[in-house]
């Protein structure tokens, strides 16, 4: 009985997958050629120590100067922006490609920027350009669906219904079947702009193989149900940085934040009030300099309460939102929770410290192995609880398959504390002892001292 | 496609076994050319033991009997038997021993030793006496003088078949191999080498003698690699016998502890500018252990402790040395002559008592959760800020601990807003929520984040 039930619900699933693929007429079909020259496929390397590895994505036209925006998760976030190579756009349904340039991404969203050449741009079509919709539940719409680049990324039809609208904190709706690609775009029936897809969600399947029912989650790569809500999407448009690898991230100093739930917050006294609990200030934050300590609860941000999302851990992601939306030198008044004593601390914003993606990286050829420079993220996930400027070595971040450096026992995220007897304190200075070890003719090995975990191991890596 | 797989495979070894069996009789029955010397050897068949226990495990959130089958042999007439920790721990319940008679009487753990993975019982002596039951009694060999390629028989009760005997040769005297929480969490390996033969090891053989042709015990059978081939691993008799002592005396083998991880030195003697045969690496030292409060650091050099020249270039040389500092005295006042660059130092270290990683555990019932208690190992090794506390090791499903949001591995640091040192506090705790129930706040740290959780009745 189970089993038919479930040959059911898979059956009904094929078929609804066969509806939303469909490339049944258009009734909008003059819209939809218009629309597709708003969307773009972006295709790059991402380049490392001994590859490269191509990545294609979906982008929109945000301007009429071919200024193209990608999701967040459409650039690694540790990837130095140097080693992102090849930037090159195809326009829909078409297999020439044409010459783009990485412009960087968006503090407060993370979403990257791309400009289209010259050549192209007066064939690109601005989403601003379009009436924006305001949407209902069971609103139809319909998406433009992007193929593989066999298919010349050509633009296919797609169909659904508005299914529900959430803010988590961004307003995100969800349609009752696939509506479009992650990345493209989707239309209210009369042509206004309804949403941008994002990825899809996990969906929970069982599957059944021989018999034994397993559990699977299952994502389609290349077509969705969620999408960020225009009228909401396009007041944040275009925060294009003033070059790619600047970093004007702002930064308070708190680590593992967690969102207090209801019956918490009761027990606490805190009423139905939304709160967040910090777990850890880093020393020499903006929030150690105000007086945050461990523990402490935030209850409002400039006067106004915590908004009570759903779910709850919503909280979290909106509170960073507010630290990413202002600038360096502004100041946040948090309302505060210490042991049930309540109390107001002004902070002041600083710049971040630099992001992994902005340390200095340097290769070793003769010995196989990358080290980069130690950042305040690496104080964080080593649970060193440094002082800001505290640098206790140097962090391995490549080590080459069966190398020198690999069969000595290196590891990816060691941090070397010792090269050959002299304790590191700068990036500079590892470099400098490194290249003189890798030029030293009458070396034939070292030893680093290398800390992972709790732990410390003393390596010898061979130099010839 | 792996269901398809699967069925031929069991079949093959259960194949394998059959006709490994049929090889025995035949050996026994015909009795040509036999190594083994007859009379001492049948005594030896005579005090191997089968072994059957049940034990509390708090894995899931409530304590649970789980049972299981070793080996173990009769080292004395007042009826002392050795097997694995892995066999039997303090945290079993009933101990059965099955005698070659074939007849049952029980038995009492009379003290346990992870680090070598040893345990000594003593059967029901008044009852054995009573039902007039005999046994006979296992001696020991010398491991010391057994030679590679030396044939050994290893006898047990392996999947639960009683009295299996199986004969290989020594193949490597000193096997280095440690696991810092092999035997269900607790630490293994670390001040013994281990004897390596290819008389077949199966689960079930645990804690039974590895024996020469003469029937004496060399070694205790313990592990082997699953999936290979005859790699069958035993703890020496030298080990054995000092262990099985401290544990009929004491119940209980004291070490002391300084806190240094030892690294091999091998091809770096040249980096170190060091004598031939001499010297030992520190890989690691732990914060705050004896080692760290002395000044002794990472990529030091030991040259001698108290006089005695160390030699630690290869794996295997390294658990005789930390089975050298673990044997003084607890409290005892080493000298370390250390090697630092160009200098040598002498350092005093005065050594501490060796603890397990793995704490106290408990159940809490009606709360359906069990803890461990946070021990200054562990603290350590997840890099903790202190050693208070209990760590979850399991919730039940539809339990308030579980309803609440624990999960296995938080460590629960304050409850209600107090701070909760240790295991005792949460006994208190959960003894008042019994009498008088209301909700308890519980502040719980993973990975160094804070979360606030709530039990409720």
């Amino acid at each position: 009985m189970t089993r038919r039930i479930i040959q059911g619900i898979v059956a009904w699933g094929y078929i609804s997958l066969c509806l939303s693929k469909s490339f049944s007429a258009p009734a909008v079909d003059e819209l939809f050629d218009e629309r597709s020259a708003s969307i773009l496929v972006v295709e790059f390397f991402v380049e490392s120590e001994i590859g490269r590895r191509p990545t294609s994505v979906n982008g929109i036209v945000i301007d009429s100067n071919g200024v193209i925006q990608l999701s967040a998760s459409a650039v690694p976030s540790w990837v130095p922006v140097d080693k992102l190579k090849e930037f090159k756009v195809y326009r829909l349904g078409e297999s020439d490609s044409h010459d783009a340039t990485y412009l960087g991404s968006d503090r407060e969203h993370g979403w990257h920027y791309v400009q289209a050449e010259e050549a192209i741009r007066d064939k690109l079509k601005p989403i601003t350009d379009y009436p924006l919709a305001e949407l209902k539940t069971g609103q139809p719409l319909w998406g433009i669906g992007v193929a593989m680049k066999d298919m010349d990324f050509a633009p296919y039809f797609m169909r659904a219904e508005v299914s529900t609208i959430q803010k988590l904190p961004e307003t995100v709706g969800f349609t009752t079947s696939e509506i479009t690609s992650p990345g493209s775009l989707l239309f209210t029936n009369e042509g206004s702009l309804a949403g941008w897809g994002s990825s899809a969600l996990n969906m929970e399947r069982y599957l059944t193989i021989e018999g034994r029912r397993y559990q699977a989650y299952l994502r389609k790569p290349d077509q969705t149900t969620a999408f960020y809500v225009a009228s909401e999407l396009v007041k944040s448009l275009g925060n294009i940085p003033e070059s790619p690898d600047i970093n004007d991230m702002t930064w308070l100093g708190v680590v593992g934040l967690q969102t207090i739930d209801d019956e918490v917050a009761e027990l606490m006294g805190l009423g139905d009030q939304a709160a967040i609990s910090i777990s850890q200030i880093l020393k020499g934050s903006p929030a150690a300099k105000a007086g945050l300590v461990e523990r402490d609860m935030v209850l409002s941000v400039d006067g106004k309460p915590l908004k009570r999302y759903t779910p709850r851990r919503v909280v979290v992601a909106d509170f960073e939102q507010q630290i990413a939306g202002k600038a360096i030198g502004d100041s946040m008044l948090l309302g505060i929770s210490r042991g049930g004593e309540l109390m107001e601390i002004e902070v002041v914003l600083e710049q971040s410290p630099k992001p992994v993606r902005q340390a200095d990286r340097m290769y070793f050829e003769k010995t196989g192995l990358t080290i980069r420079e130690f950042v305040v993220y690496d104080n964080v996930s080593l649970k060193l609880d440094l002082e800001l400027d505290e640098i206790p070595g140097v962090i391995v971040s490549f080590v080459k398959p069966n190398s020198n450096a690999y069969t000595g026992g290196s590891q990816n995220g060691d941090l070397i504390k010792e090269i050959d007897g002299v304790a590191i304190h700068g990036f500079n200075q590892a470099v400098s002892i490194m290249e003189g070890l890798e030029s030293n003719e009458s070396k034939n090995d070292f030893v680093m001292l290398v800390a992972r975990g709790a732990e410390t191991s003393v390596l010898r890596i061979a130099l010839d | 496609m792996l269901v398809k797989m699967l069925p031929p495979s069991i079949m093959l070894k259960k194949g394998k076994l059959i006709v490994g069996l049929g090889i025995l009789v035949i050996s026994f029955t015909l009795g040509p050319p036999f190594a083994r010397a007859g009379g001492s050897f049948d005594r030896l068949l005579e005090a191997v033991v089968r072994i059957d226990v049940r034990e509390t495990t708090f894995a899931g959130g409530s304590a649970r009997l789980v049972s299981g089958v070793g080996s173990g042999v009769i080292m004395s007439r007042d009826g002392l038997v050795m097997t694995n920790a892995h066999v039997v721990s303090p945290q079993a319940v009933d101990i059965w021993v099955t005698l070659a008679s074939l007849e049952r009487v029980r038995a009492e753990l009379l003290g346990w030793d992870h680090w070598t993975d040893l345990a000594l019982l003593r059967l029901d002596m008044q009852d054995i006496e009573e039902r007039k039951l005999g046994f006979s009694v296992a001696r020991f060999g010398r491991s010391d003088s057994l030679k590679p390629g030396q044939t050994v028989y290893a006898v047990g009760t392996p999947h639960g078949l009683s009295r299996t005997v199986t004969k290989g040769i020594i193949s490597n005297k000193e096997r280095y191999y440690h696991d810092p929480s092999g035997i269900r969490g607790y630490e293994t390996g670390f001040f013994n080498t281990w004897l390596q033969t290819d008389a077949a090891i199966n689960p079930g053989n645990s804690g039974g003698p590895l024996v020469d042709s003469a029937g004496r015990v060399v070694g205790i059978n313990t592990r082997t690699y699953l999936g290979a081939d005859n790699l069958g691993f035993a703890i020496p008799e030298k080990t054995a016998r000092q262990v099985m002592e401290a544990l009929e005396e004491k119940g209980e083998v004291e070490r002391s502890y300084i806190g240094l991880s030892p690294g091999f030195l091998q091809d770096m003697e040249g980096f170190y500018s060091l004598e031939a045969n001499q010297g030992m690496l520190i890989n690691s030292v732990d914060p705050g252990s004896p080692a760290a409060m002395a000044g002794i650091r990472a990529s030091d050099i030991v040259l001698s402790i108290d006089g005695r020249k160390l030699d630690g270039r290869f794996p295997e040389q390294i658990p005789p040395i930390r089975n050298l500092i673990a044997s003084y005295p607890i409290g005892s006042t080493l000298t370390f002559e250390i090697k630092r660059g160009d200098n040598t130092l002498s350092l005093s270290v005065e050594t501490e008592r060796l603890e397990s990683r793995v704490g106290e555990e408990w159940a809490f019932e009606k709360w359906g959760l069990t803890v461990r208690e946070v021990s200054r190992t562990f603290a350590r090794e997840l890099q903790l800020e202190s050693d208070d506390g209990v760590v979850v090791i399991g919730t039940q499903s539809a339990f308030p601990a579980e309803k609440a949001g624990l999960l296995r591995g938080d460590v629960i640091s304050k409850v209600n807003q107090a701070e909760l040192v240790g295991l005792e506090d949460l006994k208190e705790i959960y003894e008042n929520f019994d009498s008088n129930p209301d909700a308890l706040l519980m502040e719980t740290q993973r990975n160094r984040t804070v979360s606030y959780k709530v039990i409720k009745p």
